[in-house]
C-alpha cells in the first residue's frame, strides 16, 4: 500500500497528493535539498539564514501567490523568493512543472533557531503535513533545539518521516561518518523511519554520473521517497517519472557515503521489524531498500518520552499485500 | 588522595619550530610579560631591604604577580569546534582529543606557563560531589529558556532524568568504587593521551558496553592540566567547555556554571550556521559581562564554498542580529579556521581536503598582503587560520582588563613600601626635623588604629546607604515592570483573546536592573574614592605629626577599587522568558480580569524572587566585600609600615645597623628602587607631605 492509497483508505483526504515538508535548523540545507528534488532551483540558497515564508510547491503551470496573514492573496512573479517580506505573509503558494510534483507536494518550512524568527508563523501548517524530511547538518547533527522541536510536533505528522543528514562529506573520514550515524541512530533512530546521509553538493553536481550520484547518497534518498510515494517492486517506478539520474541498482552498496546510508537504513529496518536483532541483514546483503514495516501503535504510558515516537507511524506503509 | 608521579613524558608544547609567526598577535602580552618579570625582580630586591613587617606586604605582592593567570573561556554550541580551537591556541594540534561526537561533560582548564617560568607539568581531576549534582539542577539561567528553545519549560525535568541515568550507569560500572570516588581528587605528575582518554573522554555512549576508555568521564567535575608553552609570553589559562545545545543537556548546565568565573569569553560559532537563537541565548547569558570582554570567533571558514564573499555576508548577518536582538553590538567578530591552524601546527597541509584547500587559496588572495609573500607555506596557513588575530584581540583585553591594573597596583604599593622604608631610615638616624610635638611610637600606632576604625566604620555606613538606595530603585523597576506586563497581557486578551500567543520580553526588566546596578557601581566607586582619599589624608597627617619631615617623602598610593563583579545573575531565566503561552492555563482557570491580575502578579513576583534576591542581596554583598577589603588592605599595609618605623626607632636595632655599616648601602639601594617604581607609576602617587595638607 502506498501512502496515497493509505490516505484514501483511511479516507482522510481522498483527492489530494501527499505533502512532504522539509524542516530543520536554518542553514541545514533544506532549500538546497528542495532544489535537488525539484531538479531546478527556485528556492533561494545562501550561507546565512534565508528569511522566506513557508513555500508550498505544487504541480502546475508556473505561478506564485502570496497568502497574507489576513487570508488575502496576491499573485507575484516568484522569480526571487528571497525578496518576499516575511512580515504579514503566512505562505507562498508556488506551482511549477517538476516530475516529483506529480507524486507529491513539497513544503519548504523556514529554518528553526533563527533568532530573528518565531516559529509560530508556520506551526499551523503542521496539521497539513503528511510526512517530514528533517534536514540536519552532518558536522553538528541533531542538537537539542532540533530534538525538542521534533518531539513537540512529530505526533501530529503521520509519517513515515526521514532524517536526512546533509553535507555528510564535511565529515572527513569514513570512521567519522559511521560514528556520527551511529550516534544519530541511537538518539533519533526511533523517531524516524530512516536516516539518510547525503553529500548534497556532490549529489547536485553528479549530473548523469551514476557512480557519483550513488556515492553522494542522492540515489538512496530518492529511492526512499519513491518507495514511500508509489510503493516498490509491485508498483515499479518508471525511470522517466523522475528527472533524476536513473536508479537501477542498489544491490551492492558503493563505497563511501552511500554505504553508510544503506547501513543505516538497514539498521532502522531492524529497529522497526520487531524481529529481534537477528533480522539485521548485513549492509552488503541488503537487496533493495526494504519498505518500512512499522510497528503498530502501542501506547506505553510508562515511558512518556517515547510515547510520541511510538505514535508517529500510523500509516502501515510497508505491509504490501496485506488485506 | 591518589598521588602518582611518573616522569616518562614531558608534555611541553611542541610548537612547530618551522613556524616563525606563532607569536603573532602576542606582542602586547610579551611586553606585559617583560614588565611583570622586571617588576618581580625589583620586588625581590625590595624584600632584601624592607623591615620585617613590611616584608609581609612585599611577599603578598610577589605572590600576586606570580599568580597572574588570565583565564579565557571558550564557549559555543556542541561541535562548533571549541576543542580544536583550544588546541590551536595552545599550539599543540592534538593536545585535547576532539571528536565528531560530543566527547566530554567536563570543563577542562589548560594552565600554560611561559618558557621563562617553566613549571612542573601534571594533571588534576576533580570528581563530582553530591552538591555539584544538585547545583546542576537548581541553578537558574538555562539557555533553552533564553533561546525560547522548544520544550524549554520541561527541560529541567529531563536534565534530572539524564543526570540520574548517568549516575546509575556510573554506579553500575564502578560498583563500590563509585561512592569512594565522589568528591575525590586525582593528581598526576604527568599526562598523556591514555590518561586524558581515561578521565575526560566519554567515548561513544551507545552500542557496545563501556570499554576501559572514558571510565571516569561521566562523574568528573573538572580537569586541570598544567603544561609549558614556548610561544606564550605570560601564564594563561584556556578553558574548554562542553557544548551547549547538546541533547545531553547536563553538559549545558556544566558550561553555564563555568561562566560565573569567566572574565574573558570567546564564543565560537560555526561559519555554516552563524548565530542561532541558542548562540543568542548564550550571548545573553554572558551579556552582563563587559561586552568588550566577549569575542565572537566564527570558526570553520574552511568549510565555506566561497569564503571571500560569504564571510562578509555572515558578518553582516551577525551584526544585524546582534543589533535587532539587543545583543552586544560592538562585540568583536573574528573569522578563522582552527582546522587550518592545526594543520599548520602538525605540518600536514598536504593532508587537507580539496574543498578546504580551495577555500584556503581563495581566502589567501583577500587576506594576505604583499608582505606575506615572504612567509613559508605553513606560516601562511597559520596566518590565514585567524588565530593570530584572535590572540591580538585577547591580548588587548587581557592587558586592559587585568594586566595594566596589576602592574600599576603593585608598583604603587611597592613605592609606598620603599619610601616608607627610606623614611624609617631617616627616623633611625634621628632626622626628625619639626619634631616638637611628635607622638611616641605606641601612641602613633594607637592613633593610627583609631583612624582606621573610624574610616572603616564610616565606609560601612556609606555602603549600607548605597545598597538601600539600590534596593529602592530595583524594587521600583520591578514593580513598574510587573505593572506593564500585566497591562500588556490584559490588552492582549481583550484584543486577541486567549488563542493567540502573548509574549512579553523581560528584557525591559533586565535593562532597568542593569542600569540600576551600574548606577550602584558608580556610586560605590565614587564613595570609595572619596573615602580612600580621606583615609590617605588622615594617615599622611599622622605620619607627619609623628615622624616629622623624615617621612615626608613616603609615596602614598590610594587604595584602588578593582573591577566590580558583573551582574551575571541577570541572565537567570524567569517565566516570561518562555513565549509558549504558559499563561493560558491560568487564564482558563481564573475568571475575571481582577482575579487574574492578582494571581498573575503573584506568579511573576514569585518567579522573579530569586532573580531579585540575587541582584539585590548576593551581588551587593560581593561589591561591598570587595570595597571593604580594598580599604582594609590599605590600612594593613600602613599598619605594618608604622610598626617597622617604630621598631627602627628601637635603639638596639639602630646600634646594630650602624655597627655593620649596612645602612648607607641600603639607603642607596632603596633610592634606586624608588626611582624605578616611580617610573612605573608615573604621577599617580602622592608624597605624604602633600597628602597631609
Amino acid at each position: 500500500m502506498t501512502i496515497v492509497e493509505s490516505l484514501q483508505d483511511t479516507s482522510i483526504v481522498a483527492t489530494r497528493k501527499p505533502r512532504i515538508a522539509l524542516m530543520g535548523e536554518f542553514s541545514a540545507g533544506k532549500s538546497t535539498l528542495m532544489n535537488l528534488l525539484l531538479g531546478c532551483d527556485p528556492m533561494p540558497v545562501q550561507i546565512t539564514a534565508t528569511r522566506v515564508p513557508p513555500v508550498w510547491v505544487t504541480y502546475g503551470a508556473h505561478s506564485a501567490t502570496l497568502v497574507h496573514e489576513d487570508g488575502g492573496e496576491t499573485q507575484f512573479d516568484g522569480s526571487d523568493l528571497s525578496a518576499t517580506p516575511m512580515q504579514g505573509t503566512s505562505l507562498i503558494r508556488f506551482s511549477m512543472d517538476s516530475d516529483i510534483l506529480n507524486l507529491c507536494d513539497l513544503i519548504d518550512i523556514p529554518g528553526i533557531s533563527d533568532p530573528n524568527q518565531k516559529h509560530e508563523s508556520w506551526l499551523d501548517l503542521v496539521a497539513d503535513m503528511d510526512c517530514v524530511i528533517w534536514c540536519t547538518h552532518a558536522t553538528q547533527a541533531w542538537r537539542q533545539s532540533e530534538a525538542a522541536l521534533w518531539e513537540q510536533i512529530c505526533a501530529s505528522v503521520p509519517g513515515p518521516n526521514h532524517l536526512v543528514v546533509t553535507q555528510i562529506d564535511k565529515l572527513r573520514t569514513e570512521l567519522d561518518r559511521r560514528r556520527v550515524l551511529a550516534r544519530l541512530e541511537a538518539e533519533a533512530g526511533a523517531a524516524f523511519a530512516s536516516i539518510l546521509p547525503i553529500a548534497t553538493l556532490d549529489a547536485i553536481n553528479a549530473g548523469m554520473d551514476e557512480t557519483a550520484w550513488r556515492n553522494s547518497g542522492g540515489a538512496a534518498l530518492i529511492e526512499q521517497l519513491v518507495t514511500m510515494l508509489v510503493g516498490d517492486e509491485e508498483t515499479p517506478v518508471r525511470q522517466d517519472d523522475l528527472n533524476e539520474p536513473p536508479i537501477k541498482d542498489t544491490q551492492a552498496p558503493s563505497k563511501g557515503i552511500a554505504a553508510g546510508g544503506v547501513t543505516i537504513i538497514a539498521a532502522s529496518n531492524t529497529l522497526r521489524n520487531n524481529d529481534g536483532p537477528d533480522a539485521c541483514t548485513e549492509a552488503g546483503a541488503q537487496k533493495k531498500v526494504v519498505p518500512r514495516r512499522v510497528r503498530p501503535k502501542t501506547p506505553t504510558p510508562d515511558r512518556p518520552s517515547d510515547a510520541a515516537a511510538h505514535s508517529v507511524p500510523q500509516l502501515d506503509v510497508g505491509r504490501i499485500g496485506d488485506p | 588522595m591518589n598521588l602518582q608521579i611518573r616522569q616518562e613524558t614531558k608534555p611541553d608544547i611542541k610548537s612547530s619550530r618551522r613556524i616563525s609567526n606563532l607569536r603573532n598577535g602576542l606582542e602586547g602580552l610579551q611586553q606585559l610579560g617583560n614588565d611583570l618579570d622586571s617588576l618581580d625582580g625589583l620586588l625581590m630586591q625590595l624584600s632584601n631591604v624592607t623591615g620585617k613587617n613590611t616584608l609581609k606586604t612585599v611577599e603578598r605582592m610577589r605572590k600576586d604577580v606570580a599568580a597572574f593567570e588570565p583565564t579565557i573561556t571558550v564557549l559555543g554550541q556542541v561541535k562548533s569546534g571549541k576543542t580544536t580551537l583550544v588546541n590551536a591556541m595552545a599550539g599543540w594540534a592534538d593536545l585535547l582529543p576532539s571528536d565528531v561526537n560530543p566527547w566530554t561533560s567536563v570543563v577542562t582548564s589548560l594552565h600554560m606557563k611561559p618558557a621563562s617560568r617553566r613549571a612542573e607539568t601534571g594533571a588534576t581531576f576533580q570528581f563530582m560531589t553530591e552538591k555539584n549534582w544538585d547545583r546542576l539542577l537548581n541553578q537558574g539561567g538555562r539557555i533553552g529558556e533564553m533561546a525560547s528553545r522548544a520544550g524549554a519549560e520541561s527541560e529541567l525535568a529531563k536534565i534530572g532524568e539524564q543526570i540520574e541515568k548517568v549516575r546509575a550507569k556510573a554506579q553500575r560500572r564502578l560498583g563500590r568504587k563509585f561512592d569512594l570516588l565522589l568528591g575525590e581528587t586525582h593528581s598526576y605528575g604527568y599526562f598523556d593521551k591514555n590518561l586524558l582518554e581515561r578521565y575526560i573522554v566519554l567515548g561513544d555512549d551507545f552500542g557496545e558496553e563501556d570499554s576501559e576508555q572514558g571510565r571516569f568521564a561521566d562523574i568528573l567535575s573538572s580537569a586541570d592540566l598544567h603544561l609549558n608553552s614556548e610561544a606564550l609570553p605570560v601564564p594563561l589559562c584556556l578553558r574548554d567547555t562542553p557544548g551547549v545545545n547538546d541533547t545531553f543537556m547536563m553538559r549545558e548546565q556544566v558550561t553555564i556554571q563555568a561562566l560565573r568565573t569567566s572574565k574573558f569569553c570567546v564564543v565560537v560559532l560555526s561559519a555554516g550556521q552563524a548565530l542561532t537563537s541558542v548562540d543568542m541565548g548564550l550571548i545573553r547569558l554572558i551579556s552582563n559581562l563587559k561586552s568588550r570582554n566577549v569575542l565572537i570567533f566564527v570558526n570553520r571558514i574552511d568549510e565555506l564554498p566561497d569564503p571571500v564573499n560569504q564571510v562578509p555576508e555572515i558578518e553582516n548577518s551577525i551584526r544585524q542580529t546582534l543589533h535587532d536582538r539587543q545583543g552586544p553590538e560592538d562585540a568583536d567578530i573574528l573569522f578563522g579556521s582552527a582546522y587550518w591552524a592545526n594543520k599548520a601546527l602538525s605540518g600536514d597541509i598536504e593532508g587537507m581536503s580539496d574543498l578546504s584547500g580551495k577555500a584556503l587559496c581563495d581566502w589567501a588572495e583577500v587576506v594576505l598582503d604583499a608582505n606575506s609573500g615572504k612567509l613559508a607555506p605553513l606560516e601562511m596557513v597559520w596566518e590565514l587560520s585567524g588565530i593570530g588575530h584572535l590572540f591580538q584581540a585577547l591580548s588587548d583585553r587581557v592587558i586592559e582588563g587585568q594586566g595594566e591594573q596589576l602592574l600599576q597596583k603593585t608598583a604603587k604599593n611597592a613605592l609606598t613600601v620603599a619610601t616608607s622604608e627610606q623614611a624609617a631610615g631617616m627616623v633611625r638616624i634621628g632626622a626628625k626635623g619639626a619634631g616638637e610635638d611628635t607622638l611616641s611610637a605606641n601612641r602613633a600606632l594607637r592613633a593610627f588604629r583609631d583612624i582606621s576604625t573610624f574610616h572603616e566604620q564610616a565606609f560601612d555606613a556609606e555602603l549600607d546607604a548605597a545598597i538601600a538606595d539600590y534596593h529602592t530603585r530595583a524594587d521600583r523597576a520591578h514593580a513598574k515592570f510587573m505593572d506593564r506586563a500585566l497591562r500588556s497581557l490584559l490588552t492582549h486578551l481583550e484584543t486577541f483573546g486567549k488563542d493567540h500567543v502573548w509574549d512579553y520580553d523581560p528584557v525591559g526588566l533586565r535593562m532597568l536592573l542593569r542600569s540600576a546596578h551600574s548606577a550602584f557601581g558608580a556610586r560605590v566607586r565614587s564613595l570609595a574614592q572619596s573615602r580612600f582619599e580621606a583615609a590617605m589624608a588622615d594617615v599622611a597627617e599622622l605620619y607627619a605629626k609623628t615622624y616629622g619631615s623624615a617621612v615626608e617623602n613616603i609615596q602614598m598610593a590610594h587604595a584602588v577599587l578593582p573591577d566590580l563583579p558583573a551582574p551575571i545573575s541577570l541572565g537567570q531565566t524567569i517565566a516570561l522568558d518562555f513565549n509558549d503561552g504558559w499563561w493560558i492555563s491560568w487564564w482558563n482557570r481564573i475568571r475575571g480580569f481582577n482575579a487574574f491580575s492578582k494571581r498573575f502578579q503573584n506568579l511573576i513576583a514569585r518567579e522573579t524572587e530569586d532573580f531579585m534576591t540575587q541582584s539585590k542581596e548576593i551581588q551587593t554583598r560581593q561589591v561591598r566585600d570587595i570595597a571593604k577589603d580594598c580599604l582594609r588592605d590599605f590600612f594593613k599595609q600602613h599598619d605594618e609600615i608604622i610598626q617597622d618605623i617604630n621598631s627602627a626607632t628601637d635603639a638596639k636595632e639602630i646600634g646594630k645597623l650602624f655597627e655593620n655599616g649596612e645602612d648607607g648601602q641600603k639607603r642607596a639601594q632603596l633610592g634606586a628602587l624608588i626611582a624605578q617604581f616611580g617610573a612605573l607609576v608615573g604621577q599617580d602617587s602622592v608624597d605624604v607631605g602633600v597628602a597631609a595638607q
